[in-house]
């Protein structure tokens, strides 16, 4: 007789597939005897008294899972082992602390592809010393990506660029974190309806602020492609967003198309404007804090902020008529407009500045964007003008606006979308100076967003407005109904604590900024700028 | 994520992934305490986190005073949905006890899955012992059980402790029952079993986590809705309600639910033969 023994140790099988293992075994032709069990002292008795042990399990202990088999030749024995591993990864696959169930476990990236046959996206978020060389694999083997990753060599981030354009390939990032590809939202993104309207973005929270509003205004989003962070820089040059913009361009889906970024190096915009000259279908950009012009193209429509370019997109997309976005916008206006005139009546003498508390960067480029010129100074941990840079991001001074997912901030700790922890604190800290007349917040939802928004942050919205009895606190939330947090539940809970919200990021900033310039207003007797300004 | 229930033995603290099943995810915390994420289908238990959906991939559970964080994402711990694992205290009357228990034993006898440790209550269901190696488990736990019918109950938790098949094996699951039927007893009929308990407990533990959290709550007069179900209606008249939850009572594992069960039937009647 032959005994051949497996020893399984920090992998756990449900019962069922123990008992399923166990019995498929005896049925093998040539196995004697057999059993599955966990080594206790116990079983690891019985398995000597039934001629199974062998001396390899002396090593094995309670929490492992012990195979052995007793069969006629070594042949059978090694076979029925075999046979049982295959049994129990078949159906339910090991869990441990290593793997989770439900998902499969693959043994590199050869065995995922393999497993996953037609997958043609790999999502990848590794360390960033890593995630270039795994991004590499992916594309030598024909694989689109969407790197999350981020610190990985602005160089590595050329180099993948160019040889995923090379091969006809996407790649998303690095530090790209929402991409909505047919259909399903990537990493942080929002439940959207499909439709008509394309995206290509160098903002995660930008591409999240104009897709949900294009979705809440009864449009809806054929792609959204992610470029990552650094992608209109002069040395990447945009290859990811004018890859965006050709696909975009060649999509029968996609009728419209709208770029979202931060201003590129003037070099790379005369690039991006160069392929959008040559786009069949109507372009709507916004480039936050800069300006992008392309005169003897009819349909490319500029805007200032995401919320005009959302509009703009969704009326034309709607019925060509790009008009009607100002009479939107003249509406949103209009509400911005006279919330402020009820906040700002009840202030005390000492009340006159904004605090803004964001998660999502860009919000914080298009809060300068939009409380610049009503404002002038305003002071930032990521300021468009470097002048205003705050020496210290949590000591706030004047009015200030705060970018909370920057590094200083996230460190060690879960991203201000996820963990609202520390902004609940900063809020009702700035809640209690006698200075501070509003505080600005974002509220971004969707998938990867904390899934219980109102019950973390109502209790510090409370405190903050016992702190503070005449304090305002405006905000926007990024969300659809379909997000998993469902918008109309946190707007409605939001607003039964006092808080303003407002559609849109760049309306909440335009409440702010307009309640502040009344205080000053009023103390002035002039409706001027700040002094300094 | 919705919590609509969370046991009220979890103790605060962090905790990492251990396993990781259909119906249930366990992290592991020192001590070997074992805290588990679990589908409403397994419901509320002394250290479970009832939610409408596991999160596969979960890595991490961190557990406050007022929330628990999986991973990244924070859970409100509202008080109303804490569940009182408490073992219950009800009227007994022993007479109509003993007549439920052998309604259960019937139960078990006839619906027991195979190679569970009923075959304790129906000599047939012994033939599914089939191979050597199992005609040997059998054996084992019938001397155990011998033993623990003897009153010899340190030896015979020694002898069923880490027996049998399954993550939990049987001998474990029916030290459960028995700890559970012990301080069920000993709860109604204000009696004192502390000395059986013991017994009992210091030796039924393996270095199976698993097994070792549930013995644990058994010992401590900790049990699950469904065992709370079970208790409830072998106190009672229903004989339909006692069907119900013996049903559900089976649903653990494959066998680990009518192992438990077995061992309650013993421990009860151990409880009572003390009384």
């Amino acid at each position: 007789m032959f005994i051949k023994s497996l020893i399984k140790k920090g992998v756990y099988h449900d019962s069922v597939s123990l008992m399923k293992a166990a019995k498929e075994l005896n049925g093998i032709s040539g196995v004697v005897d057999s059993a599955v069990v966990m080594a206790t002292r116990e079983n690891k008795n019985i398995l000597k008294n039934s001629g199974l042990y062998s001396a390899e399990l002396d090593k094995s202990g309670d929490s492992d899972l012990v195979i052995t088999v007793k069969a006629k030749d070594a042949g059978a024995a090694q076979r029925g082992l075999k046979q049982a591993e295959e049994i129990l990864n078949r159906k339910n696959p090991p869990s441990g602390a290593g793997t989770a169930a439900g998902g499969a476990k693959a043994k590199g990236l050869d065995n995922a592809i393999g497993l996953l046959g037609g997958a043609n996206l790999a999502v990848i978020s590794v360390a960033g010393r890593f995630a270039g060389k795994v991004a590499a694999d992916c594309l030598a083997r024909g694989l689109n990506v969407m790197l999350f990753s981020d610190n990985i060599p602005l160089e590595t981030e050329i180099e993948l660029k160019k040889t995923a354009v090379k091969n006809g390939l996407l790649l998303m990032g690095p530090d790209c974190g929402t991409a909505i590809i047919n259909g399903a939202p990537l990493a942080f993104a929002n439940a959207v309806n499909r439709g008509a309207i394309g995206i290509v973005a160098a903002s995660g929270t930008g591409l999240q602020e104009v897709s949900t509003l294009i979705s809440n205004e009864g449009s809806g989003i054929s792609q959204a492609v992610g470029t990552g962070s650094r992608d209109v820089k002069r040395e990447v040059g945009a290859l990811t967003l004018i890859q965006g913009l050709k696909a975009l361009a060649a999509d029968k889906d996609t009728a419209l198309i709208l770029i979202v970024s931060k201003p590129p190096h003037p070099k790379v915009l005369a690039k991006i404007l160069k392929e959008v000259r040559e786009i069949k279908k109507p372009v709507v950009s916004i480039m936050l804090g800069g300006d992008a012009k392309l005169p003897g193209k009819k349909d490319f429509y500029p805007a200032h902020t995401l919320e005009e370019a959302a509009l703009k997109a969704v009326c034309l997309a709607r019925d060509g008529n790009v008009h009607k976005a100002k009479e939107r916008l003249f509406d949103i206006n209009t509400g911005v407009q006279k919330a402020a005139a009820a906040a700002a009546g009840n202030k005390t003498k000492q009340q006159k500045y904004l605090r803004g508390l964001f998660s999502g960067g860009t919000f914080v480029s298009e809060a300068q964007a939009v409380l610049g010129p009503v404002l002038g100074r305003l002071w930032s941990n990521a300021p468009l003008d470097k002048k205003y840079k705050l020496s210290d991001s949590l000591r706030l001074r004047e009015n200030s606006v705060i970018d909370m997912g920057e590094d200083e901030f996230t460190v060690g700790r879960p991203h201000p979308m996820i963990d609202f922890t520390l902004r609940n604190k900063l809020l009702v800290s700035e809640a209690a100076k006698p200075e501070t007349a509003v505080i600005l917040l974002d509220v971004v939802l969707g998938y990867g967003s904390n899934m219980q928004p109102l019950e973390d942050i109502l209790p510090a919205i409370r405190a903050a407005f016992r702190a503070n009895k005449t304090l305002s606190i405006a905000a926007s939330v990024t969300s659809t109904e379909t997000d998993p947090q469902v918008r109309s539940k946190v707007v409605d809970g939001l607003r039964k604590a006092g808080v303003i919200v407002m559609p849109t990021n760049a309306s909440a900033c335009r409440l702010a900024g307009e309640i502040v310039r009344k205080l000053i207003a009023r103390g002035s007797g002039r409706g001027a700028r700040e002094p300094g300004n | 994520m919705k919590v609509f229930g969370y046991g009220d033995s979890i103790p605060r603290g962090t905790f990492q992934l251990h396993s990781a099943f259909e119906n249930a995810i366990n992290f592991q915390g020192r001590k070997g305490v074992v805290v588990s994420l679990v589908s409403r289908k397994t419901g509320n238990g002394p250290m479970n986190i009832v939610l409408k959906h596991l999160p596969r991939g979960a890595r991490r559970l961190k557990v406050t005073k007022f929330k628990f964080y999986v991973d990244e994402n924070c859970l409100e711990a509202d008080p109303e949905k804490n569940y009182d694992s408490a073992i219950p205290v009800l009227p007994l009357d022993p007479l109509l006890f003993r007549k439920n228990l052998n309604s259960l034993k019937g139960f078990l006898a006839a619906s027991a899955p195979a190679k569970s440790m009923c075959f304790l209550f129906s000599v047939s269901a012994e033939a599914a012992f089939k191979s050597p190696f199992e005609r040997k488990i059998l054996k084992k736990m019938k001397e155990g059980v011998r033993l623990f019918e003897t009153g010899a109950y340190v030896k015979g938790a020694r002898a069923l402790r880490g027996l049998g098949f399954g993550l939990t094996p049987s001998g474990d699951d029916f030290l459960c029952g028995c700890l559970t039927g012990l301080s069920f007893v000993e709860a109604c009929l204000d009696l004192d079993l502390s000395e059986i308990l013991n017994a009992v407990y210091d030796n039924a533990l393996t270095e199976n986590i698993i097994s070792g959290s549930f013995t644990w709550c058994a010992y401590n007069g900790r049990v699950n809705e469904k065992t709370r179900g079970l208790l409830a209606a072998l106190a009672g008249t229903g004989k339909a309600r006692l069907l119900s939850s013996s049903r559900a009572a089976l649903k653990r594992g494959h066998t680990s639910g009518a192992d438990f069960c077995a061992g309650l039937v013993y421990g009860c009647e151990a409880g009572l033969r003390a009384a």
